[in-house]
């Protein structure tokens, strides 16, 4: 132990003599108070520092055994059955409950004697809802989460592969499919998805004379230097609670860096200690942010001033031009790859959101046949319009495809990145993040120390 | 008159009973949890022994949160009533317009707090806040301060939030202790040549102490407890830089932690500080009647050395002057001067909520815009029909009304009769019994919710009007039993007296000659508990939420307009107004008893 720590200790020397003050200062277990200044930041940017790095993206990817769960899993039981079942979801627009009470009542008209009683939820609030509804085990027949390897791990919840009819089933767009596994079997249902894309103001750039959007974090810090000259926000940068993790995530992957390396949570490696650096000098040190990124929250904070024409560029995502429509924006913008640094090939952060079913005696034939109901293409694609996401099945892709809000970001889904959110310890990783990741912004606060919060949160259970 | 135990008990009992099943028996259950070790999915997986406090004794943000939760609650408690104490002696006066000052004062107070919170964030953004526009119109700042999510503003800012929000509910309690002061005290007084700061430190303060102790208790719970504050302005800023403990301790079982035993450790350590504060405190100003405590002394000699400070600077001189002033120029300002401070009050508490009405008339881009207008540019009238599209508002108002009536008469049939017993009888348990009352007050909901859906899904009474109605109406019994208990022993015995020897039992007596007589107060706990009911939030969610058989209430049915992606802030406000505006009203028709019915006697 003692031997190891020391080896680390020494190559971080190492590294620290080979880079400079950026990721060493912040990554040396002395060093408090971390002063990025213009050189240091500058170096991030200049490929210098590219030689340090530990762990490269790629090959990496999902390490996931993936395997077609054998069908007996399914067997029905002998218990009785129940035709009553209950559906909790979260509330991903106004409209959402007003959604799932009409595909119940049309569920029911279908099949007499079944009955779904559907339970909306704002997203505030459903995290505490469904812990309570885990701790009492009143669990819901049907849940709409963004996560579900840890119940699955818990052996609470029934495989899927073999509630759904094959049509269905194989259906899902691979990598989303692939993307709903723990240890073998299929526990998640994808049902929504989104992508993420640089958006760009098109008036502001001609504006200002930027003929082609930055394909690198140089070439956007460069533009984002202009643009903030003409009195404009440069770049918006949520690091608020709201979905930080995206928004982080974006950077991380665009400068090489990964939640996990070889299997391994890596949360504070130095090339994700680089990345965080670069974003504290976007903020305090080239100052073309928006004030108190660490702060902002990604709708309210950094979508509506660039709906509102007051931005040059942010992450946007594929469900943003809904948003901007419903606004009544006239913002005239681009879309265009995530610029990334260290010569990383372009990808971009996909979401998904799945449905689970827990283990309730009997439930299995009535989950099944309202899962199947919800999959039918027209049910499925009214519920992606009313809500603006993407679909996460072939047949709906090939609906959508022709429709203008969905088409750019279809084509980006095969090099969709997704969250590891396979591993049951990613949730409190992710909850440790949104929780902690914004106060790194604050000037001089140590960024490294910050990463390791998160990677304790990932590689320590509750049981200490 | 002493009874055996056996005869008391059917006097309180109901109230007994409903504490333990609705209250106790979830805290239990809280403890039991934090000594569990659960996962991050909820899922127990046994015994953990003291493991859960040592990680919360071992959080690197534990020394912050607790520092912030003592300023929080010594700022807001201190300031309100400081402030508080200044608008009683306003509004205790006689000037035109007064009736619309205490009105004003009434919507924050009848608002559920969940809403104010939500329109004080909407002022409080940084670009297109209400509140930066005003201030640079002022010509106070240049630049747009992010007041809410600055990590050096965001804590000062909900603890001003959480003053304004305080304030009127602590008026009208020094109010009604104001109104219940003999007015010849003053006259003698007067005789005996007191000028105005002797008359407040030597006549009004000294009287006024029983209104200012139950203020002081009342308010103190009321802060520690008030969620939804700092939850809905700051909850979702990373860092700890605003949490205190009740909003640290949901971080830490469902955000940051997910960690619900180590959350539960929280809870339980939380309720013990308060229980102590609370007691001590109690004792502190009880014994202070016999002999002069601790608080007593120190409290006059706060106000001796006050009062030395203030003859010392003013003089003789000055004091002259001002006596010329108050004889030959304040009579004549008094009709304008008061008025005008009167309508800058009012103007000032209603200001959120004018706000919300011009914001819920402006569309979805206005509400964003840079710097924030003052009156919506196009008037969105659709805004306020749209919204009964968007909710269904006549079932969400009518379970509300259902379940908040139900609930007010559950707690009144079960609690008067416990206070008449408790203020006119002295048995054994007596105190056990309102001490036990009092912690029930000091548990908040939001603690307990696990332990009470647990019993309601035992009792099969998920999603049923009777399970909420019992879980709402045992929430309000302390605070019913409280002010009735105070009301009842403020009533001369001699009353009953004359009837008892008429062959009436208790319970007659208590019916036909003490309920008209403290009718103000029953006035007053029927509507504080009403609009309790009305505006609860977390309980609903758990355990009355079934919108296929539409079974919801009207909070958690106008959460749905937050959405995953963007809050519809003009439809929000539309409704939040809608599910006001019968509370305002219903408050406004017993202004004039709810006055009287605050003069909770003292802590007996």
């Amino acid at each position: 132990m003692e031997v190891r720590r020391r080896a680390q200790l020494f190559s971080l020397l190492s590294v620290c003599t080979v880079l400079t003050a950026t990721s060493c200062a912040a990554g040396g277990p002395s060093a408090s108070g971390t002063t990025l200044d213009q050189t240091s930041c500058d170096k991030i940017t200049s490929g210098t520092a590219a030689g340090a790095s530990p762990n490269r993206p790629g090959g990496g990817g999902q390490s996931l055994n993936v395997q077609q769960a054998s069908l007996e899993t399914g067997l029905p039981r002998t218990t009785t059955s129940s035709k009553t079942i209950s559906f909790v979801g979260g509330a991903y627009t106004g409209t959402t409950e007003a959604y799932w009470k009409d595909l119940a009542g049309k569920f029911e008209a279908a099949n007499p004697g079944y009955k779904v009683n559907i339970r909306i939820i704002d997203w505030n609030n459903i995290d505490q809802q469904v812990s309570t509804m885990i701790q009492t085990k009143q669990y819901p027949d049907i849940l709409n989460q963004n996560k579900f390897s840890g119940w699955a791990a818990n052996g609470l919840l029934q495989p899927v592969d073999s509630l759904v009819t094959p049509t269905v089933g194989n259906d899902f767009i691979p990598s989303f499919k692939k993307n709903s596994y723990y240890q073998g079997s299929q526990y998640g249902l994808p049902l929504i998805a989104s992508t993420r894309a640089l958006f760009y103001n098109k008036d502001i750039f001609a504006k200002v004379g930027i003929d082609k959007p930055p394909a690198t974090w140089a070439e956007l810090v460069a533009s984002a230097k202009k643009i903030k000259e003409a009195g404009y926000t440069g770049y918006g940068l949520p690091l608020g609670g709201e979905e930080n993790q995206g928004e982080w995530s974006l950077w991380m992957w665009s400068n090489g860096g990964d939640w996990k390396s070889n299997d391994q949570w890596s949360v504070n490696s130095e090339r994700n200690v680089q990345s965080l650096n670069f974003l504290s000098c976007l903020a305090n040190v080239y100052k073309v942010t928006q004030a108190n990124p660490g702060q902002t929250n990604r709708t309210d904070g950094v979508f509506r001033p660039f709906a509102n024409g007051q931005t040059g560029m942010i992450m946007g995502a594929s469900f943003a031009p809904s948003l901007f429509k419903q606004w009544n924006s006239t913002v005239n913008y681009g879309i265009a790859p995530i610029p990334v640094n260290n010569g990383t090939e372009p990808f971009t952060l996909g979401v998904q959101d799945y449905l689970v079913s827990f283990k309730n005696p009997g439930n299995t034939e009535a989950v099944s046949k309202f899962l199947n109901f919800f999959y039918q293409t027209d049910n499925y694609v009214r519920f992606l319009t009313s809500q603006g996401f993407l679909p996460t099945t072939q047949t709906a892709s090939t609906a959508l495809k022709d429709d203008p809000d969905f088409a750019p970001y279809l084509d980006l889904l095969p090099i969709a990145k997704f969250y590891p959110s396979t591993d049951p310890a990613f949730p409190k990783a992710q909850g440790t993040l949104e929780a902690q990741l914004g106060t790194a912004l604050t000037p001089g606060t140590d960024t490294k120390s910050v990463l390791d919060q998160i990677q304790t949160a990932a590689t320590q259970g509750n049981g200490g | 008159m002493r009874h055996h135990t056996w005869r008391s008990l059917a006097w309180i009992s109901p109230s007994v009973l409903l504490i333990i099943a609705v209250i106790t028996l979830p805290a239990l259950r809280m403890v039991w949890t934090s000594l569990q070790l659960t996962d991050e999915t909820g899922v127990s997986h046994g015994f953990a022994g003291l493991a859960n406090y040592e990680r919360l004794l071992a959080e690197p943000a534990l020394v912050n949160v607790l520092s912030n939760t003592v300023v929080w609650v010594l700022l807001v408690v201190g300031v309100s009533i400081v402030v508080a104490l200044g608008l009683a002696q306003l509004l205790n006066k006689r000037f035109f317009g007064r009736r619309l000052v205490r009105w004003a004062l009434i919507v924050p107070w009848a608002t559920s707090l969940v809403m104010t919170s939500t329109v004080w964030r909407y002022m409080l953004e940084g670009g297109n806040g209400i509140v930066n526009r005003f201030l640079m119109d002022l010509g106070v700042i240049s630049a747009p301060i992010g007041w809410y999510q600055d990590p050096r503003y965001a804590f000062w800012s909900v603890v001003a939030v959480g003053i304004v929000v305080t304030i009127p509910f602590t008026t009208y309690v020094l109010l009604a202790g104001l109104q219940a002061i003999d007015q010849q005290v003053y006259e003698a007084g007067k005789l005996d040549g007191a000028g105005p700061w002797k008359t407040y430190r030597y006549i009004t303060l000294p009287l006024l102490r029983p209104a200012l102790v139950i203020a002081t208790i009342l308010v103190t719970i009321y802060v520690f407890n008030s969620f939804p504050v700092i939850w809905v302005i700051t909850g979702s800023n990373p860092g700890n830089f605003s949490d205190i403990t009740l909003t640290w301790a949901y971080k830490i079982a469902f955000q940051q932690q997910l960690n619900t035993g180590e959350g539960a450790a929280l809870s339980v350590f939380n309720v013990l500080i308060l229980i102590v504060v609370v007691l001590l405190y109690l004792r502190a100003v009880n014994g202070d009647r016999e002999r002069k405590s601790w608080l007593g002394r120190t409290w006059t000699a706060l106000t001796e050395r006050l009062g030395e400070r203030w003859s010392r600077s003013a003089g003789p001189a000055p004091v002259k002057v001002s006596g010329r002033v108050r004889r030959k120029v304040w009579p004549r300002v008094r009709p304008v001067a008061l008025p005008l401070v009167g309508l800058v009050v009012a103007a000032f508490f209603l200001a959120p909520y004018a706000v919300m009405f011009l914001s819920s008339f402006k569309d979805g881009a206005e509400l964003y815009a840079v710097p924030a207008t003052y009156l919506p540019q196009h008037w969105e009238w659709s805004n306020w029909a749209n919204v009964w599209d968007v909710l269904p508002l006549t079932m969400l108002l009518r379970n509300s009304l259902i379940i908040a009536a139900a609930s007010t008469a559950l707690v009144l049939v079960i609690a008067v009769p416990a206070a008449y017993y408790t203020a006119r009888n002295r048995f054994t348990g007596r105190t056990g019994f309102l001490n036990l009352v009092l912690i029930t007050q000091v548990l908040a909901p939001v603690a307990l919710v696990v332990g009470i859906y647990q019993e309601v899904i035992y009792v099969d009474g998920v999603n049923q009007y009777w399970a909420i109605v019992v879980v709402n109406a045992a929430f309000n019994l302390a605070f019913v039993t409280w002010i009735m208990n105070g009301q009842f022993a403020g009533v001369d015995v001699a009353i009953e007296e004359a009837a008892m020897m008429e062959g009436l039992g208790p319970m007659r007596r208590m019916l036909r000659i003490m309920l008209p007589v403290v009718r103000p107060g029953l006035v007053t706990a029927l509507v504080f508990t009403f609009i309790q009911v009305w505006n609860e939030f977390v309980i609903s969610l758990t355990v009355f939420n079934d919108p296929t058989h539409d079974r919801v209430t009207l909070p958690v049915g106008i959460q749905q307009l937050v959405g995953l992606n963007q809050t519809n802030y003009q439809y929000l406000f539309v409704a939040s107004l809608i599910a006001t505006v019968p509370v305002v009203v219903l408050f406004i028709t017993i202004e004039r008893h709810l006055v009287g019915g605050l003069t909770a006697g003292s802590v007996k």
